[in-house]
């Protein structure tokens, strides 16, 4: 039943995929970017979509299982701010400057920000690498779901390398278009079957307040964060949602805006959204304390799926069960076009192979080159075995140490190329630095302060970023006209 | 219009400023750390954080209609 179900969801993607492609102009802007065209609720729905992943559903479950409800405080409510202020501040100029100058990618626009085609190739390689990372959660995560569903009879790398062929399916047919149509699809179904795997696991065992009570009594510990977070933690995860400000994905779908008055629905209702998705997953994470008291870290990510299997009847675990599989995947599609987006333009065009390629070889390149990129992270899928939770954090870190340089290339117009290079090299070296430092302890933290290594990384690419600036030679104010109003902010 | 929403953009730009620093204040909510009674049925701190997030929402429309809506009207834009 879970597999007929899961099956008719991928042809149905598979569908708008398609359905999608009728609508194409043929160009590369329609292909990457819809023609800048998509409306308010499309805009929202595809950015909520694209953000709420995995790591939101069974990487927040998992981890709640662990910490209790501080997991809501740590990422959720934080995000509800931080989150909307990036598209306000940041994903706002980016998607006027990106329509104004006919920016495809991230790439394209701080290589002529700061005139450094080196700045531009050195990003290029640090956001291929962060990437890998985070199409590993969602890698991971569906072969996690497929493989508790059947009860071991699909092995997770089958699992996972099912959902990697589907993505690549859709999205190389239907482009960013596609993409955002399938995008709204998915949101909308998994936030409907969240809500009725909330209400169907919640009213087992005598309803949601029996079981709240049952959880006070039984584990208290995990109804508040004091204990379980230290302070210095909760600070320093505050940090980690800045990373929003750099992920290659979003960027894109902020260039799908038709108006800037299309963001104002992703500002205002994000916060919302976040709550809605975040609610349910720390809720029954918890409660899954006490069905499985005693589940092993990397098995606590699948707590949601193993509860949808305790108290759902078969037919309902198999629809549940299909709605954790559509959110996992919900944002795997975007970075795969995202990854495809920039190999094509900051690559082929950039470098002018296309002079000496056809469109359809080019094509072929990039479509190449994102399969690769698929089965790093599916053979990665099998070798680590850390928790959805923390592969995201660890991932996020290295697109946070990303922000001083989008902020200064938006806000600081003293900000110099070298300055530039800089930060992102001390950004890289601090994530990889602190990867190997953390690497065999999970719970990583700076010198067992609390605090977490986004916390230094952040500050010390935008210290790096401010000094160099001043010592080094300002830009040119001919060159800065390009970029910033006459009154200092940005265009 | 433009020009009219621009000057309310500049003369909130401040208070803008407090009200985030106000929202970073209030995430840590310190006071609830060691709560581990229930209110309507939801951990206190939880409850805390759910209203925290409405309360997010209502100044991001603030924000939007002081910043957001000012730059939005730039004539190019709609072009």
């Amino acid at each position: 039943m879970i597999f007929t179900l899961i099956g008719l969801y991928l042809v149905a993607l598979l569908g708008l995929g398609l359905a999608s492609q009728r609508l194409a102009r043929g160009t590369g802007e329609d292909f990457f970017v819809a023609s800048r065209g998509l409306g308010p609720f499309v805009l929202l729905m595809s950015l909520v979509g694209t953000h709420m992943t995995a790591f939101s559903i069974l990487g927040a479950s998992g981890e709640a299982y662990q910490r209790g409800v501080g997991v809501f405080a740590l990422m959720a409510s934080s995000s509800a701010v931080v989150v909307p202020l990036i598209f306000l501040f940041i994903g706002l100029p980016l998607w006027r400057l990106g329509k104004q100058h006919g920016y495809l990618t991230q790439v394209q626009f701080f290589r002529e920000r700061y005139a450094s085609p080196a700045l531009g190739l050195l990003l290029f390689a640090l956001l291929v690498l962060l990437l890998v990372p985070y199409l590993l959660i969602g890698v991971k995560s569906a072969g996690l779901t497929l493989a508790q569903a059947s009860g071991g009879q699909l092995p997770s790398w089958a699992g996972s390398g099912l959902m990697c062929a589907v993505v690549l399916g859709y999205v190389l047919t239907g482009g960013m278009r596609g993409t955002a149509w399938v995008n709204v699809f998915q949101t909308v179904i998994f936030m409907a079957l969240g809500a009725a795997t909330f209400w169907v696991i919640s009213s087992a065992g005598g309803g949601f307040e029996a079981r709240m009570t049952e959880l006070s009594r039984a584990r208290p510990d995990l109804l508040s964060w004091g204990g379980k977070i230290p302070l210095p933690e909760l600070m320093s995860y505050a940090l980690i949602p800045l990373s929003a400000a750099m992920f290659p994905h979003l960027f894109t779908h902020w260039l799908t805006a038709r108006r800037a008055e299309t963001f104002r629905g992703s500002v205002v209702f994000y916060p919302l959204c976040v709550a809605a998705v975040w609610l349910p997953s720390v809720l029954l994470g918890v409660f899954g304390r006490l069905d499985f008291p005693n589940l092993a870290a990397a098995e606590a990510s699948s707590v949601l799926v193993r509860l949808i299997g305790l108290h759902a009847a078969p037919t309902l675990a198999a629809f549940l069960t299909a709605g954790v599989f559509v959110a996992v995947m919900a944002s795997t599609d975007s970075q795969v076009l995202a990854l495809g987006n920039m190999f094509t333009q900051d690559l082929v065009r950039h470098y002018r192979f296309h002079d000496r390629m056809s469109e359809a070889a080019q094509l072929r390149a990039g479509r190449l080159f994102i399969t690769l990129v698929m089965l790093v992270a599916w053979g990665l899928s099998e070798w680590v075995d850390r928790s959805i939770f923390k592969m995201g954090v660890w991932c996020f870190t290295g697109f946070a140490g990303l922000f001083p340089l989008v902020v200064a290339a938006l806000y600081w117009r003293r900000s110099t190329k070298a300055g530039a290079i800089a930060s992102v090299a001390t950004a890289a070296v601090g994530w990889l630095g602190f990867n190997w430092l953390g690497w065999g302890a999970p719970n990583y933290t700076v010198g067992g302060t609390g605090v977490m290594p986004v916390a230094v990384v952040v500050v010390a690419a935008a210290v790096v970023l401010i000094a160099v600036s001043l010592v080094t030679r300002p830009p040119e104010e001919t060159h800065l006209a390009r970029f910033f109003a006459p009154a200092g902010g940005p265009r | 219009m433009t020009e009219r929403l621009r000057s309310r953009g500049r003369r909130w730009g401040g208070w803008m400023g407090v009200a985030v620093a106000l929202l970073v204040l209030l995430h840590h909510d310190v006071w609830l750390a060691e709560a581990r009674h229930l209110v309507l049925g939801l951990p206190a701190s939880l409850l805390y954080h759910l209203g925290y997030c409405l309360v997010a929402s209502l100044v991001m429309s603030w924000l939007w209609r002081c910043y957001g809506a000012s730059s939005a009207a730039s004539p190019e834009d709609e072009a």
